[in-house]
Formats: C-alpha cells, structure tokens, sequence
C-alpha cells in the first residue's frame, strides 16, 4: 500500500500542472488495478486517496464527507485526504465549488478520484417552448440567462433582475416598490406598448405583475426569433420568457433558508437654490416683466428655506426571507418554499410586502407521470402618489411643508408666492392607498408514454387573479388654491381575472443510426375572463371607519366584464444528422376572439437549420475550437395583444345625458355612438430572419455568439387618428403600421480556473436599429409631452423633434440684426424681416431652419432617438476558496431624454424653483445658455426646443456582491448544517452619466413617446447583506 | 397491454378535437350599434345624449365663453398659464397644446354627430306617436345648427356634414355658408318645435323660441335685418298657454344669472347646468365662475379678468332716481367704498384684499355673472349649476333695435332700447342727459346700440360676435378704439386676430382644409 502511494505521489511531484496523457493511462490502469485487487482485500476503516481534476492535477480544499457519519475533511495541497469510513456503507461524498459532486462506494485504499468539471455550457440543457432541447442543438434565437446572476440582483420583479443579462432584451424600470420592468426584446415589436410573453413552468400569464420569489427560479430563457418563439407564436412576437421554478432532486429532504436585509436610498439630489437666491431670482422675474414683485419680505422676517428632497427622501429597507424544502426519489420529487419580500419605500410613502408559497412535485409509475407546480401569492403594495418628483424641485423652498397658519397644516404657498405644485409630502400623508393581490399560479399535467419515444401529455395551467384596492383620502389644501370639496373620499377597486390554458402535446423522439429526429403535434385552447368593479364614495360619517357604508355623498359605482379566447394548433419536427447537420420546422394555426369572423384565423410557418461546424471532419484537427455552429431561421409569428377584446364593432355608449326641469333639475342619461370601429382588424405579422454563429474555443475557456436579425413587422395594430371633423376623438385600431427592426447581438465571455482561484468575465452588447414603415395618417405622427416626439415613415420610431435654439440675444442689436430674406414667389421682390421681432436681450435665439423668417413649427428638425444604439453588460465573477465576488456593469449608450423637469424649472417663467449655481442671462455676457428670468410667456418658454433634450448615456455599477461560504470541516461540526453563505450586496452604486435630472434610466410612455423624463421615480442604491443556510 | 396503450394514442388524439365556437364571443359591457335606434326609448336616449355637448369643455361649460369674452374688449388675461393669456391677447399660435383651440372644435363637431345620429334615424324608426318624433328632430336640428353657428363664429371655416357617415374628403365651406347651415337647421326646428313644453319636467328643452332666438342671432351675423325683425316679430307673438305674451323681460336683472330663476320669462335658449356630481356623473356643471370670476381662495383662478372699461360703460350714466346703473353691481365685482360691508364668498372685499391666499386687487374689476358668490364660500369645477342664457329677450330687443336701425327705420329703434332701459330703471334714451342728439342719425344710433348692449349684455359671451357684426375687426381705426378699451388689441392683426385657427392635426388630416390666414 505504502509503496503504492509514494509511486503516486512521486508521479505527481513530478508533473505537476501540465497535461500529460501518459499520467492518465497510469492513473487508469491503477484504479483497474485497484478493482481487481479489491476482493481479495478487506478495506480498512480509515482511508485515503488523491482528488484530481479530468486533467490528472490535483485539486485542492474538495470536501470529502463520509455518508451518515460526521466525518468530513477537505484535500491538502496534493489533493490528498484521509477519512474515516462509516462501516455500514463504505460511501464518501466529494464536493468542491466548480465540479460536479461524486458520491463513491470505496472499495479499496488508496485511491483516486476524478471530479468532472460543472461546464454546463456544451450539454446544458434548455427549455423550449413545449420540451427541452440542448443548448447544442439549437438553430433559434434564444438568450439563456445566467440565473446565478439573476439571483444576485436584489429586486421583487425578474423581468429588473434581467437587465443588461441577456442579449436583445432592453429592460427599463423605476425605483417604485412593487412596480415592474418595461421589456422589449429586440426592439419594440408593436405600436401599442406590448410586452414579451411571460411563460411560468409552461403557463402563458396574463398578468403584468410575476407575483413569484426570485429564490425559486431554475431558470431563464428568453426566445428572440420566429423559430424559438414559434410555438408560443400566437402571443410570442414580442418575445418570449421562459421562467422555470426549482424542482426536487433525488436524494434526502435539503431545507433551504436564505435572509437579507437591506437599506436603501435615492442617490442624486437636484441641487435647488435656497430662499434667498430663489427670491432674487423671482424678483427679477417681475422686474423683466415690468411688474410689481409680490414677494418682497418684510423687514426682519425670517426667511423659511425648505429643502423639499430631504423632507422627502428617506431611508428604505429591504427584506427577503425564503425556506425552502426539498428532495426526491428515482420515482418522484417534491420542493416547497416560501418566501416573504417587504420593501419600504426611499421616499415617504411608498412600499411593498409579498409572500409566496409554492409547491412543485411530480412521480412516476410506469409509463405514467403526473405532477404539478403552484404558486400562491399575495401582495400588499401603497403606491406613489402624484409626481412628487416633479414638484421637489418645483415647490419653492419659502414655502413650509407645514404651515401652523394654514388651516389644513400644509404648506402651498400664497399671493406673494404662488406656485402651481403640489405639496409632495402632503399629497403622499392624506392618501392612505393600499393595493392588495392575490395570485394562484400553476399547472398540472399528465403524461404517458406508451411506446417508446412516444409521449402523450395533457397539461392545465391556471392563473388566477384578484385585487381590491382600497383608498382613503382625507382632504387638506395641498396646492395654491385648490380648495377641495369633500372632507374624505373612499374608493374600493375589486375584480379578478381568470386564465386557464388546457393544452395538448404528442412528442416523439425517434433516432436511426446518425439520423434522429423528434416531432411534436399540439391543440392548445385558452380563455381568460375578467371582471372588476368600482365603488367611491365621500365624506365619511364617523372619523376612522373607512367602509363604504360610512360614505354619505356622492357615491358611485361601475364595473365592467371582459373575456378573450385563443386556440391554436401547432406542430413542430426537429431532424439532426450526426449531431453535425440540425433542422426544424414549426408551423401553427392561431384563432382569436379579438378579431372578426372574417379574419379569426391564420397561420404562421417559420423554419430553422443549424451546421455544427466543429462536428466536420476537417474540423478535428483545430482542437482549440471546442464547438462551433452556424445557424439560420426564417419565419412568421402573430400578434394580437395590441387589440381590445371587441374592437371589430361599434357600440352605444351610456355615459352622456341632458339635464331637464324645473327647480332642483334632472339628469337624463343618453345614449349614443361615440367612435366609429373597423371590422376588418387582422392579425399582425412579425417575419424574422436570423443569423447566429456560437463558438467554444480552447477548452471551452472562451465562448460567445453572434447573432443578426432583421424583422419585418407587419400588419401592425396601430390607432388611426381620425380628423375630429368626423365627430369622434376615438381613434379606431387599424392594421396600418410597419415597421423594420435590424439588430446584432454579440456575447463574449472567458473563463478561467487557477488552483482553487476561479473567474468567469463576460460581455454581452446588443444594437437595434428601428425603421418605421409605415404609419395609419400621415408619414408623421407626434406624440409626447408638447408634442415634442414625432415618428415619421424612413426614421425611428418616435425621435425628437425640436426647434434648434442659438444661444441667446445678449443685445439689441443682435436681436436687429437676426433677420431674413423673403422672396415672394409672385412678384419676385425681396424683403427682410426680423426672424424673433419680440425677442428682448437676454431671450433665446432660435434658428429659422425653413428660412421662412419666423420661428414656426417648420423649424423642428430631428434632432436623435430617445432608444439607445447600444447597450450591453459586463459581468466579472470570481471564487478563491470560500469566497465569490461578483461586479455587474450595465450601460446604454447612444439615447436622448427629454428632460420635462427642466422644461419646469428653467423656462424662467415664473411660479417654480431653480437650480442652484443657474447661470441665467443678467446682463451683456452673462450666460449663452439660459435666457433672462420673465413672468409670463416668451418664446423662452417653448417647450418643443433642444433646451430641454440631453444625452442619456451612461454607465452603471448594477450589482456588487462579496460572499464568503463557510468551510465545511466547520460546519460538519455542527452536525446540522450543509452550507452556510453570507454576503453583501450593493445595487446601483454609481452612474457615470452626464444626464442633469434624477436618473437617465427612464421607463414608461407609449412607443411613440419613449424618453421622458416627467419626474419618474429613479432606481435606487441599496446595500443589502444576506445568510444562505442549508440544513 | 398493447390495446390499452392504443387507447391511450386515440384518446390523445381525441384532445385534438378543436373547439373554434369558443372563439365567439359578444361584448358583455356595450350595446352594439346594429341593436340600437329602433325603439321610442332609444331615440329618447339618444336626443338626450345630443344635449351633452352644450355642456362640453369646448362649448358652454368653459372655453365659448373665455373665447367669446376675453378675447373682446370687455375682458383680458394676466393668468400665469401662457397659453391661456394667449387666448385672449392674439397671440395663439398655430399649436395643439391650446385646449381651446382644440376643444372647441372637436367638441362642437362632436356635437354635430351626435345630432346627425338622432337626424339619420328618427325619420326611420317605428315609432307610432308622429308628433314626438317631429319633436325629436326639431331639437337635433336645433342642436346640430349650434355646433355650425359656434363652428362659424369662432373658426369661421370648415366641413359641413349632413348625416352621421362623414366623407373622407369633405367640401370646406367659409363663414357665411356655415352660417347659413345653421339658418337652415333652425329654421327645421323652428318648424318642429313647440312654443312652451306643457310638462315642467321637459323645462330647458329647446323651443320654437330657442330656435327664433338663435335665427335672429345668424340673421344679424349675415346682415339680413328684415330677416331679424320678422323672426324677431315672431317670437313676440308667441303666446303662452294662458294667451299672454310667452317672453317678456323679469322685473329684476339679476333673475338673468341665477339659479333661482332660471329658464324664466326672458329666456328664449338656456344652456341647463346643474350641481353635481349626481351619480357620479360629473360636468353637469359649467366652469364658467372658475375661470371668470373673483381670485380669492378656491373661488376663481381669475385665468380671464374683466376690463376695467366694462365698469366705466355702466357708470357713465344714472338711473332716474340718481343711483348706480343696477347692472354694474350684477356684472361686476368690485371695490366699492360705500359698501364695504358686502360679502363676497362670505367675506368682505378687504378681508379678501388681506387674505394671502387670495390676489382680489384695488384696481380691478371682476366678473361676477354666473357666480355662486352669494350662496357658496368657494367655486369649485362641479358646483356650478347656473344656466347659462344665451338668448334671451333683452338681447333681442336691442338686436330688433339695430335692425330697424340698420334698415334705416331709426326712429322706431328707441322703443325697444327704452324697454332695455326701463327694467333698469334708467331714463329712456330720448331723456338721456348723457346720449343726446343722436335723433335719427343711424350712425350715431349704431353707436348707441353698441354701448346699450355693452352694458346689457357685458360677459354673456356675445361681444366678440357683435364686434365681428359691426365690422371692428377689419379697420384699423376701430381696432385703435378698441385698443384703448383693451391694451391687449394691440397685438390684433387685421385678416388674421379675427379667425381662431384650426387645430394643426385637422389641417393635417383633411384634404383641402386651409389653415385659417396668419396662423400657416
């Protein structure tokens, strides 16, 4: 035996870290060796052996643990260990971060064993839609998200946690609690605002909100083109997300606990200018107007000097709190958790609260499987309300939050100072809004497999919603004279919504010497009926009872119902030839109750095929390159998400009456047609090409892909305006819109193991470009906030669209001089005008792009696109020994914002605040930028000029996270835990950007009008620490 | 074993059966169309739901009167909303971020299709009682020939659609054509509507009366006098259910602004306005004392003010027994240091002139027409429901009185200005110290009628027209006079200030609609 070690341990010293194919053949025939010998020997209680990666080096600090028994320790720096065997089963566990654990019945001593790295990557399984494939096989488009990541974000939502993770897939959101990520995947698809299709465990959801834990994601696909979304094409050409939940292994029950708590803020301040400066300012506000200035303070007054961010802001917290438990035989499994969130907001006001309790089991017998995956949520969220973040910087700091002098307490302002915001704090103090939802989301499903190959599977999948919101509203003067009506109102919000989808596969999977292929024929049928209702009343009878009955005026109540239904049948037949050449074909026929008998149905082809290069004999010799694919998808998805239920007609609306009688009148309710509908709405189209190349190179420590795409979208359902003359503001939906959308994806990653040092570094970048076809008007259509985006046929959708502004006339002569030539076009003679006659010095200088010698709607010009030509992010992990790190960076690059709280604070015109150091005109020479303070309306005040558009790059440090696990030869001392892991986790820990406002990170708006910034809530920073046990 | 597993295969494929019926589904929340306008109920309906638009933003409950008002001489704007001083000061640009600009427009021909509705398929419903649907059309005819009389007074251009369906290209009309659309449309009414509902609970439905009324108005705008005195002549011969004269002037002004006395004897059409919400329907109010009233706390945002000219007019002249003309105090809030004890919202002027919550001003002048100031402490955008008259007799008589005037029949337009006067207890004009010499000169007559309706009829909305009438708008001299009246005239432009303009989006979407001159 001895003599056996040493002639091991000599073979190691003396080969250390290089490859040696030699090593490896002796290390084999001694392990045979070792077996046949292995009868003939009774083995000792206590054993030893080598650990060695598939390279034959030695690894060090694996976990190796006897079975039922509290031996454990970990290799040495040779890979060696010695343990103590429990007698009754002779089995060693051996474990180690990066490699997959082995379990081994010993049979002799000493041995070696060989941990295979965990490489996912080549065999990694993905799910599809209705199956799995591997990730080898793929011809689509589909981004598998790093669920490790994912996982590190802090944040109740997925679709947050998937920013900047997956190529193509563009994610916006805001720091609200309980709200979630707007997602476009590959650009925006649609006219209409259409989100990616989520899709839990195989259950379309209905719902925007994904009422489930974080902690119970398995993992994450997101399908990109028509291939990979085909099956899910009816709803899927917006994208689809693959979310799966854990599920049991086999093996004894896991209990699961993980903690965190974490504090948050809001990490910029707008800079504001104090009572004094702002006071100066007005001042000489009244004074270029030539009028009287209010607000001259009486002599020894104290001014109040209101910082309205701090009275606003504060610090948020963070909990997350899951269990989980879990195991498994050969024939079934079984996990359950629960999770409870609870998030309090950064500004007064604001939070959220979730639990969740899930149950995911499944068993065999025979040819028989049966099992299920569910869901129950329930959340508790109080919204933000108003734009508070707005009137922060607008409110003026003279005014109090609390003025003792007002009757209502608050602060708003008055003669001297008057202001058009609203007391922030005040709006957010006599609103006592709560939202309550309640989700049950899942599926069961049945499966046989009574040939061979053949499955046949039957799977219902549920989701069940309802809400009751409840708002309390006490009444108090907020806003400069806004007197309110009503001492308290009472609103309650109830209604559900229930979506069942029953679907039908038959899968099956047939292979013939190299040549094998699957088939997959399904009838799926859906329906989701809705209904909710709406009760308001005022003026409770008795203080603090906030029930309905207490209500005494003025109540009322509405509801409506609503329902949709789908069916679809779809087929699908995936072919590969020696795991070298792969194709697949999917087809669906996809019915809708949104559209008119006429054009209820169609029908969607799309086909993919891959060539794994690597697989090519010629191929074998460059054995850097591990794998590589070529692939290539061609197909047609439909979309009806963009149309109401019963669009197709024109109905009696109730709402409108006449008043009649004497005295004390009546009101006679009417009815009429209020908008004019089309009938001949029809599916839209989305016709995608794409190309993709994925690579593996020098034993898989480099791997990426690239992809290109280019869809054409079709059909588009798009509101047309009709002219008012036809005596509707309706605007009916019609299939007017087209678009084109063009985009490369690219993924770079490296991965490196050094010892027990271990690292993973990886880049994604996406670029889309949008081009609008066409439009249901005219080739422009404007949208936004003034008007200011336009979306004009051969551009993008919704850029900027703006007067261009020249500095500032800093005299009289300069505003003389800013004339034109206008030649009329009948006589031939000239005259010259005086572009801006109005303008005083100290007013901005706007060019007269269309040389008409006036400064009119004609001069805007496009000036860039609110999407980004970039985005991408950069992720850098690492383990050494029992610690992990982790840094994500996300960035866009290439967007323009809108910036309408500037419009507010710096159009100088008047009632609001300003920012601090504001360099305004005052004089010859003073300031090129911003014009001269003026009550009243200017040409300074336009709210549709480039002033008010700024770059909305930047560079984010999304995720920091350092976590340290506890050895295990520690924790087996305790005899009760398996693994025990803490961590730190900062989010959002710095912006490089050169954006002015809150945050360049702006969600919302329709598609046309993407980009502004109206005082969204910006994302925050937060750090969190966290416990992961298991037991 | 082999049987059941081919059971199993067929009752797989037995899921497969599609089930396409589930695909039809009907509108659980909304009447379709294709169901509706057959039964005496829904033409009912849907007559009352024509009535709406009058009390739309864009119509009578707000803009009409703020367009109408501030833009003549009797009113002018300091609000600190830009574009609402835009509205009154000629500045308006050709921009759809001007609510008026837009909603007037959308709301009036909103208007007009909902008459059309009830106009397309009243003739054709199976309705056994005749007579109640040759009353329905007659007030759809009524209604539609408002949306085209505000169509030509405040844009002057623009479609005229006769059925609910509208043309993708429309044939634009001018000024005097819409016009004499609405003649048209009133004259079908007039035909169709009764004198006087017999049942109160029909109070403030149109009558023959509105629809007279309103043709006197268009008459004048057109010029044709002899059409306005006989219209006119046939409102005084209405009689009432009793043979008495239907219209005649209330004793007391004030009767003519307030909630107490509405659709009363002097009014021939009233806009019905009442308190709400009731039921949760809301703009059954008008905004009118909101946007045009006193600026103290929760009271008015005082977005358009009186001129202070409007308080000279009235005191340029006494009543018989030396007092103020009882019409100022009516029309006007104002600093009046002989009575310092009135209350204004329940408090005085000077408690309203300290109060730091309120910009009540010395200098100024309000509008108080239409104001709750004496039975509520605050204005609200529900809370008022003061009819708005806009026909009514007083209006009529000075208009019969220009017409004579105009015809050259002066001496005969004294009468119907004295009985103006009269109510107010002023001298008749042929006793007037202050208007002497006017004889039978039509000018110098004209010139009277145009300060007698000044004073009669000062924030009713009518001005704007009348100064379109007299042909002020197109001389510079006049727009001089009015610019000392109204500083802001100073930015009128003669062929342009005239016009609102079109909203850009109509100009952009339909064919051959021209924006109106200067505004391009």
């Amino acid at each position: 035996m001895s003599n056996m070690s040493l002639f091991l341990r000599s073979l190691y010293e003396g080969s250390s870290l290089q490859k040696r194919p030699i090593r490896k053949v002796l290390i084999c025939a001694f392990l045979f060796l070792s077996l046949m010998t292995v009868k003939s020997q009774s083995l000792p209680s206590v054993v030893e052996g080598v650990v060695t990666d598939e390279a034959g080096v030695p690894l060090i600090g694996v976990t190796v643990q006897a079975e039922n028994s509290k031996e454990a320790t970990t290799t040495d720096i040779s890979g060696k260990f010695r343990i103590k065997l429990n007698p009754e089963n002779n089995l060693l566990k051996f474990s180690s971060i990066g490699y997959l654990p082995q379990n081994i019945k010993v049979t002799t001593s000493p041995f070696t064993i060989v941990l295979k790295e965990d490489t996912k990557l080549l065999d990694e399984v993905v799910v599809v839609g209705y199956g799995t494939q591997k990730k080898k096989d793929l011809t689509g488009a589909i981004s598998v998200v790093n669920t490790e990541t994912v996982k590190k974000q802090v944040t109740p939502d997925i679709g947050i946690a998937l920013q900047g993770l997956a190529t193509g897939v563009h994610v916006t959101s805001s720091g609200e609690p309980g709200t979630v990520a707007e997602i476009n995947v590959r650009g925006i698809g649609s006219m209409s605002n259409v989100s990616p299709l989520y899709v839990i465990d195989g259950v379309i959801m209905q719902g925007s909100q994904r009422e489930f834990s974080m902690n119970d994601v398995e993992s994450v696909q997101v399908l990109k083109d028509a291939a990979a979304a085909a099956l899910y094409g009816a709803r899927g050409a917006n994208g689809v997300i693959l979310i799966t939940t854990k599920k049991g292994k086999e093996g004894k029950m896991n209990i699961d606990f993980n903690a965190s708590y974490g504090i948050s803020n809001i990490s910029k301040r707008l800079e504001m200018m104090n009572s004094l400066e702002f006071l100066h300012t007005q001042r000489q506000a009244y004074e270029n107007a030539d009028l009287q200035w209010p607000g001259e303070p009486a002599q020894g007054q104290v001014l109040i000097n209101t910082d309205w961010q701090d009275a606003f802001f504060k610090t948020g917290t963070t909990q997350d709190y899951n269990l989980s438990i879990s195991g498994g035989s050969k024939n079934s499994n079984y996990l359950f958790s629960f999770n409870y969130y609870d998030q309090d907001g950064v500004v007064i006001g604001p939070s959220h609260q979730r639990f969740n309790l899930r149950s995911n089991t499944e068993a065999r017998k025979g040819i028989f499987t049966v099992g299920e995956n569910f869901t129950l949520g329930r959340s508790i969220s109080v919204p933000l309300i108003g734009s508070p973040f707005v009137d922060l910087a607008l409110m003026p700091p003279i005014i109090p939050v609390r003025n003792p002098d007002n009757p209502e307490e608050y602060g708003y302002g008055n003669s001297s100072y008057p202001t058009y915001g609203s007391n922030p704090i005040g709006l957010q103090e006599t609103r006592d809004y709560n939202q309550y939802n309640n989700r049950v989301l899942g599926n069961g499903f049945f499966q046989v497999e009574p040939i061979k190959g053949l499955q046949i599977k039957t799977n219902l999948g549920i989701e069940y919603f309802n809400y009751f919101d409840r708002y309390k509203t006490t009444y108090k003067q907020i806003r400069y004279l806004t007197v309110e009506k009503y001492e308290t109102s009472l609103q309650e919000n109830n209604g559900d919504q229930l979506s069942w989808i029953w679907e039908n596969t038959m899968f099956y999977q047939k292979s013939i010497n190299k040549h094998s292929f699957d088939a997959l024929l399904g009838y799926t049928a859906q329906k989701t009926t809705s209904r909710g209702n709406t009760a308001i009343g005022y003026n409770i009878a008795t203080p603090g009872l906030w029930v309905l009955d207490q209500t005494t005026v003025d109540k009322t109540v509405s509801g409506s119902d609503g329902a949709y239904a789908m069916t679809s049948i779809l087929g699908r037949v995936n072919y590969n030839y020696n795991d070298r050449y792969l194709a697949q074909i999917n087809i669906r026929r996809d019915g809708s109750s949104r559209f008119g008998a006429n054009n209820r149905f169609a029908t969607f082809p799309s086909a993919s095929v891959g060539w794994r290069i690597s697989q090519e004999s010629f191929m074998k010799k460059i054995n850097w390159i591990d794998d590589l694919k070529l692939r290539a998808s061609y197909g047609t998805l439909g979309d009806q998400q963009a149309v109401g239920n019963y669009a197709y007609a024109t109905y009696i609306y109730t709402s409108e009456g006449a008043i009649f009688g004497s005295g004390d009148q009546t009101y006679y309710p009417g009815k009429i047609q209020k908008g004019r509908a089309n009938p001949n709405l029809k599916w839209e189209e989305k016709t995608v090409f794409n190309l993709g190349l994925d690579f593996s190179l020098i034993n898989q420590k480099i791997y990426g892909s690239i992809e290109y795409f280019d869809a054409k979208l079709n059909n588009l359902l798009i509101t047309k305006d009709l002219p008012w003359i036809s005596g509707t503001d309706v605007s009916p939906i019609t299939n007017y819109g087209k678009m084109n959308n063009k985009g490369i994806e690219f993924q770079l990653g490296y991965r490196e193991r050094k010892k027990d040092f271990k690292y993973d570094v990886s880049l994604n970048i996406s670029s889309v470009r949008n081009k609008v076809l066409n439009l249901a008007n005219d080739n422009i259509y404007y949208s936004g906030i003034n008007g200011v985006s336009a979306t004009e046929v051969g551009r993008s959708i919704g850029e900027f669209y703006v007067l261009r502004t020249d500095g500032i006339f800093q005299n009289q002569d300069e505003v003389n001089n800013y004339k034109a030539t206008i030649v009329d076009p009948e006589t031939g003679t000239t005259t010259t005008k005086l572009i801006q006659p109005n303008a005083q010095p100290g007013d901005i200088r706007y060019k007269d792009l269309d040389g008409d010698g006036s400064i009119t709607n004609g001069d805007r010009e496009f000036i860039g696109s609110p999407l980004p030509k970039f985005e991408g992010g950069l992720n850098f992990s690492c383990e050494y020994k029992g610690f992990d790190f982790n840094l994500f960076f996300y960035g866009v690059y290439g967007n323009l914002i809108y910036n309408n709280v500037k419009v507010n604070l710096e159009s100088m015109n008047g009632t609001t605040n300003y920012p601090k150091n504001l360099k305004y005109w005052n004089g010859e020479g003073t300031s090129n930028t911003t014009p001269r303070p003026y009550i009243g309306q200017t040409d300074n005040t336009i709210a549709y000029s480039d002033r008010w558009i700024e770059h909305g790059d930047y560079l984010r440090l999304k995720n920091f996270q350092l976590g340290y696990s506890l050895p295990t030869k520690m924790l087996n001392k305790t005899n009760l835990l398996e693994r025990c892991r803490i961590y730190l986790t900062g989010q959002n820990l710095f912006t490089l950007t050169g954006y002015s406002g809150f945050d360049p990170e702006i969600s919302g708006g329709s598609v046309f009008a993407k980009g502004y910034d109206d005082g969204h809530f910006p994302p925050v920073r937060s750090f969190t620490c966290g416990l992961q046990v298991t037991f | 074993m082999k049987n059941i597993k081919l059971l199993i295969v067929v009752l797989g494929l037995v899921a497969f059966v599609s089930c396409d019926d589930m695909l039809n589904l009907t509108n659980p929340n909304q009447q379709d169309t294709s169901n509706f306008w057959k039964t005496e109920q829904d033409l009912i309906d849907g007559l009352n739901a024509a009535y709406r638009p009058l009390r739309f933003n864009g119509e009578y409950r707000r803009w009409l009167h703020i367009l109408y008002i501030s833009r003549s001489d009797e009113g002018y704007s300091t609000s600190p909303n830009p574009t609402f001083q835009s509205y009154s000061n000629f500045k308006t640009i050709n921009n759809d971020g001007a609510e008026a600009v837009l909603y007037t427009w959308l709301d009036l021909y909103k208007g007009i299709f909902w008459a059309n509705q009830v106009l397309d398929n009243a003739p054709n419903a199976p309705l056994k009682d005749n007579d109640l649907r040759e009353k329905i059309i007659g007030q759809a005819y009524f209604l539609r020939g408002i949306g085209y009389f505000n169509i030509a007074g405040v844009y002057g251009r623009g479609p005229i659609s006769l059925t609910s369906y509208v043309e993708d290209n429309p044939t634009i009309f001018e000024q005097t054509d819409i016009y004499l659309q609405a003649q048209k449309d009133f004259e079908e009414a007039r035909k169709r509507l009764p004198a006087y509902w017999p049942d109160e609970k029909d109070l403030g439905r149109v009558t023959k009366g509105s629809a007279l009324g309103m043709l006197v108005k268009v008459s004048a705008q057109l010029h044709e006098w002899s059409k306005v005195i006989s219209y006119s002549d046939s409102i005084f011969s209405l009689k009432n259910s009793a043979g008495q004269p239907l219209y005649e002037l209330v004793a007391d002004y004030r009767d003519n602004f307030t909630e107490t006395n509405e659709n009363n004897s002097e009014s021939l059409f009233e806009v019905q306005f009442m308190s709400g919400p009731v039921n949760g329907v809301t703009q059954l109010s008008h905004e009118r004392a909101k946007f045009l009233g006193l600026p103290a706390n929760g009271c008015s945002y005082d977005d358009g003010t009186a001129s202070n000219i409007v308080k000279t007019d009235l005191e340029l002249e006494r009543t018989i027994d030396g007092k103020v003309d009882p019409r100022l105090k009516n029309t006007l809030f104002y600093y009046d240091p002989n009575n310092l004890s009135e209350l204004f919202y329940g408090k005085t002027w000077l408690q309203w002139e300290n109060d730091p919550n309120s910009s009540v001003k010395r200098a100024k002048v309000y509008w108080k027409k239409y104001t709750n100031y004496d039975t509520r402490t605050t204005e609200d955008h529900e809370n008022n429901g003061i009819n708005i008259r806009v026909v009514r007799l007083a209006d009529i008589y000075l208009m019969y009185a220009e017409a004579l005037n105009e015809l050259g029949r002066t001496s005969e337009s004294y009468q119907y200005i004295d009985k103006v006067r009269r109510r107010v207890n002023l001298p008749d004009l042929e006793n007037s110290t202050v208007f002497t010499g006017i004889g039978n000169d039509p000018a110098k007559m004209r010139e009277q009628i145009i300060h007698e309706r000044s004073c009669e009829l000062a924030g009713e909305s009518w001005r704007w027209l009348d100064l379109e009438r007299w042909g002020f708008f197109d001389s510079a001299d006049k727009i001089a006079w009015l610019t000392n009246r109204d500083s802001e005239f100073a930015n009128f432009v003669i062929g342009k200030s005239n016009r609102f303009p079109i909203p850009y989006r109509e100009v952009n979407l339909v064919k051959g609609l021209k924006q109106n001159p200067g505004y391009e």
